[in-house]
């Protein structure tokens, strides 16, 4: 699969984490995979910016302050506006209940850190592809 | 005396005839003097008829009226009767009857002489008539009559005269006879009570007084008994009677003799009796101090024995004692075993100046009393020995944390321990309760989950055989206890009661979800910035920023390679932590495991390559289970890369899956060095490392093993080795397949998660 191959009008992908490098790291790879990312470093952020760019996916780190991944997803499904953008949670844990949580607060898929350029690649296309 | 009593008897009863015959007399007398009155009254009847008729005819005569002369028919009617009856009533005296027919022709001559005319002529003429009775021949003839009436009552009264006279001749002559038959009566009855006294009374009285003589102890007490009659029996029954009873004194007084003697004896018994006992209970009462008990009871026996002193010897025990003084040249000695359960633990030896020789009673008496020294010396000591062990016993359970309580069927307390009654004191506001399920129901309440508190109570009082463990906590302060109970039996296995042992876990429960959170940060903050570093390193090494130079990518190649074995390890110490804390989590789906065989061997090729170890799948069945294919996978792995690891350049590791009846098996076959057997039982141990590898610096954590048995475990398998020194190793994995296994492990990674 190339890493090109960038779509007529390009994908927005907006990502979010506490953790500078890590977003960093998330922007590069989902840049260099064609896709226009949108990056917030905390869950208020993320969420704002869910409203107002209307991503085609986000991808949510769990722990984050202000408010966490769970209640990101919970409000954007809350929110007419945001309920139909599919989301990715990442997360550094690795217990049963935090998969679990996610999926009931309605989360699209997850990822577990550390997560491999091409899984990383994989889950996104997957799901802006189903579009 | 019987004679001169007929005679009486006779004279008697011919005055009592002659009384009979006077009392006849008399009342014919009186009878005649009645009939005489009777008479009298019928000719007044008579004549008073006739006046009526005279007065009646005289009445018509003058008024003419026939009213007047009712009566005179009347009386006319009647007359002929009345006559009759009196001619009748005198018919026993002629010169009376002769008068009273006198009487009757004179009435009726009265009636058709004077009273038919005259009424004839008033009813003609009246004035002739009223002439008539003026002429007082009427009256006249009347008065004639009367005359013949005067007559015959004056005869017939001086006969009745007469006949009242001679009724009082015969009761006078009653009277005679009847005072003469009361004294010759009289005279009867004295004679026979003068019979009677000499004839009854007098021999009654003397054996009257033989029987008082012989009440009074005479038992010679005798009475003639000559003769015949009633008496004369009586005396020689009563002979009869009393040489019976004197046999029967004689007797009792002898049975008397022998009773008092048996009594003696029972007395002298009774009193060695109460000897025993009373040392006895000396004894007893010296149980605490075995010297000072052996002693007392020594002075015991000497005392009773009459003995001047004596010494007591228990070997057994290293007990030697004496008591009073010692034994004077040519004393009497009484020198005796002790045989205390058929040993001979001792000697008891006692000794008297002057009197006699000791007895045989007194011999068996002093050895009947030492036997009980003995007795209770033993007693004493397994005594004491008992009830230290009872307060060693009671002073561990006391020194215990944890609440210790046994109690019966309704929950009384048979024994418990310090915080025991502490915890009850404290439940029950100071006051320990009769009952440990008394208070369940207000316990409960405190509890996080009353419901379920007082259920597991209940089902614990219901059932005297249930055994079980859980816990419960307290809502306020969060304290979290363990309860255990479980029924206690005796050496019989009879059931005496119920155990229940609480433990306090608060710190347990504390230390657990400390750990739990650990865990979490630690997968978070550890792997947080690995995953930055593999991103950037991925990033740098995939050329994305440009070619690298051979020794960069060599040298980020060692870096990247070692932030893998950390993030492997980070992994490894999270699944560690999940499974000491039993919350393991699997997420069961289907998947096969040769195919997973084949895919974690294939990753291990490049490494098989360095070490020149020839890697080979035999996988050729389809093996599908349900599992978790990344912690199986983590399985695999570890299996393969401790067979590369210690297997030489040239050898060779076989992965083989196949399908064993309703188990898939696993096995990572190598021909590496082996392992001994002594060390094979840790191999799963946790941070275990068999000393060969330590000495051959191969790299590991000695996690692998524990976790690929704690993730076989999880899915309801088993893990095992079979290997030897120089014979390679032989890891088998056995998953099961049978959806009953699955569902219990599935059941069991639910239950982790919500724990």
């Amino acid at each position: 699969m190339s890493t090109e191959g960038p779509p007529e009008t390009r994908s927005v992908v907006l990502v979010a984490d506490d953790d500078r490098d890590i977003l960093d790291l998330l922007a590069f790879r989902l840049g260099r995979a064609g896709y226009e990312v949108v990056s917030a470093s905390d869950g208020e952020e993320a969420l704002r910016l869910a409203t107002e760019r209307r991503p085609d996916l986000a991808v949510l780190d769990v722990m984050m302050p202000k408010l966490d991944g769970y209640e990101v997803t919970r409000r954007m499904r809350a929110d007419e506006a945001t309920k139909r953008i599919p989301v990715i949670l990442l997360t550094a844990r690795v217990q049963e209940h935090d998969v679990a949580r996610g999926f009931e607060v309605g989360a699209d898929d997850y990822m577990k850190k550390p997560f491999s350029p091409a899984e990383l690649r994989a889950r996104v296309q997957t799901i802006i592809g189903r579009r | 005396m019987l004679l001169a009593s007929g005679v009486l008897l006779v004279l008697v009863a011919g005055l009592f005839l002659g009384l009979v015959g006077a009392l006849q007399d008399q009342r014919g007398s009186a009878r005649l003097a009645e009939h005489s009155q009777r008479v009298l009254v019928a000719a007044g009847e008579l004549e008073r008829l006739l006046v009526d008729m005279q007065t009646s005819v005289r009445g018509f005569a003058i008024t003419g009226q026939p009213r007047f002369l009712e009566p005179a028919r009347r009386a006319q009617r009647v007359v002929p009767a009345r006559s009759a009856e009196l001619a009748r009533l005198v018919s026993d005296n002629p010169a009376q009857e002769r008068r009273a027919t006198g009487i009757a022709a004179g009435i009726r001559r009265y009636e058709t002489g004077w009273m038919e005319p005259q009424i004839a002529r008033a009813r003609r003429d009246l004035a002739a008539a009223r002439a008539a009775v003026a002429t007082g021949r009427g009256e006249d003839a009347i008065g004639a009559l009367r005359e013949r009436f005067a007559r015959f009552v004056t005869a017939e009264r001086r006969l009745g005269a007469l006949r009242s006279r001679a009724a009082g001749d015969d009761a006078t002559r009653s009277l005679w006879f009847g005072v003469a038959g009361l004294v010759g009566s009289a005279l009867l009855i004295l004679l026979f009570a003068l019979y009677l006294i000499r004839g009854v009374v007098m021999p009654v009285r003397r054996v009257a007084g033989a029987a008082q003589r012989l009440a009074a102890g005479d038992m010679a007490a005798r009475v003639p008994d000559q003769g015949a009659g009633e008496t004369a029996r009586l005396g020689r029954a009563f002979n009869a009677m009393a040489v019976s009873l004197q046999g029967a004194q004689a007797d009792l007084i002898e049975r008397n003799a022998d009773l008092a003697r048996a009594l003696e004896d029972l007395s002298r018994q009774s009193a060695r009796v109460d000897t025993f006992y009373r040392f006895a209970e000396l004894l007893a009462g010296e149980r605490d101090d075995l010297d000072r008990l052996t002693r007392r009871g020594l002075e015991a026996i000497v005392r009773h024995a009459g003995a001047g002193g004596g010494v007591l010897v228990i070997e057994e025990l290293g007990l030697a004692v004496a008591a009073g003084d010692a034994p004077a040249p040519g004393a009497f000695r009484l020198d005796l075993p002790l045989d205390h359960l058929g040993r001979t633990p001792g000697r008891l030896e006692l000794h008297r100046s002057g009197g006699s020789p000791f007895s045989d009673d007194e011999r068996e008496a002093a050895a009947h009393l030492a036997g009980q020294i003995e007795v209770a010396l033993t007693d004493a000591a397994s005594f004491r020995s008992a009830r230290r062990q009872a307060a060693i016993t009671r002073a561990v359970l006391d020194a215990v944390p944890d609440v210790i309580m046994l109690v019966d069927d309704e929950g009384r307390m048979l024994f418990r321990n310090r915080p025991a009654g502490a915890l009850l004191r404290q439940v029950s506001a100071g006051e320990e309760p009769v009952s440990v399920y008394a208070l369940v129901d207000g316990f409960a309440e405190h509890t996080t989950d009353p419901r379920g508190f007082a259920a597991a109570v209940d089902a614990l009082r219901r059932d005297p055989e249930l055994a079980s463990r859980d816990e419960f906590s307290l809502a306020q302060g969060g304290r979290a206890f363990q309860r255990y109970a479980a029924p206690v039996r005796d050496g019989d296995g009879e059931v005496i009661g119920r155990i229940f042992v609480i433990r306090d876990v608060t710190a347990e429960r504390e230390a657990e979800r400390m750990k739990d959170e650990f865990v979490a940060l630690a997968s978070h903050e550890l792997r947080t910035p690995l995953t930055s570093i593999i991103g950037y390193l991925d990033v740098v090494l995939e050329g994305e920023l440009g070619e690298l130079g051979e020794e960069q990518e060599q040298f980020l190649r060692v870096a990247a390679r070692n932030a893998d074995r950390l993030l492997a390890l980070v992994g490894d110490l999270i699944v560690m932590g999940q499974s000491d804390a039993g919350r393991l989590s699997i997420q069961l789906r289907p998947l096969d495991v040769g195919e997973l065989a084949r895919d974690r061997t294939a990753a291990a090729g490049p490494t098989a390559q360095t070490r020149e170890v020839a890697l080979a799948v035999d996988a050729g069945v389809p093996a599908p289970i349900l599992g978790d294919a990344s912690r199986l996978g983590q399985v695999v792995d570890n299996l393969v890369s401790n067979a590369l690891k210690f297997t030489p350049a040239g050898g060779r590791v076989d992965v083989r899956v196949a399908v064993d009846g309703d188990q898939v098996v696993l096995e990572v076959a190598d021909t590496g060095v082996g392992i001994p057997f002594a060390e094979q039982p840790r191999l799963f141990e946790r941070f275990y490392r068999t000393p060969g590898a330590q000495a051959r610096s191969v790299p590991g954590t000695g996690l692998g093993l524990s976790i690929s048995k704690a993730i076989v475990e999880a899915h309801g398998g088993s893990i095992d080795v079979e290997s030897g020194v120089g014979r390679g190793s032989v890891f088998r994995a056995r998953l099961p397949r049978d959806v009953a296994a699955y569902g219990a492990s599935h059941e069991r990674s639910l239950t982790a998660k919500e724990a």
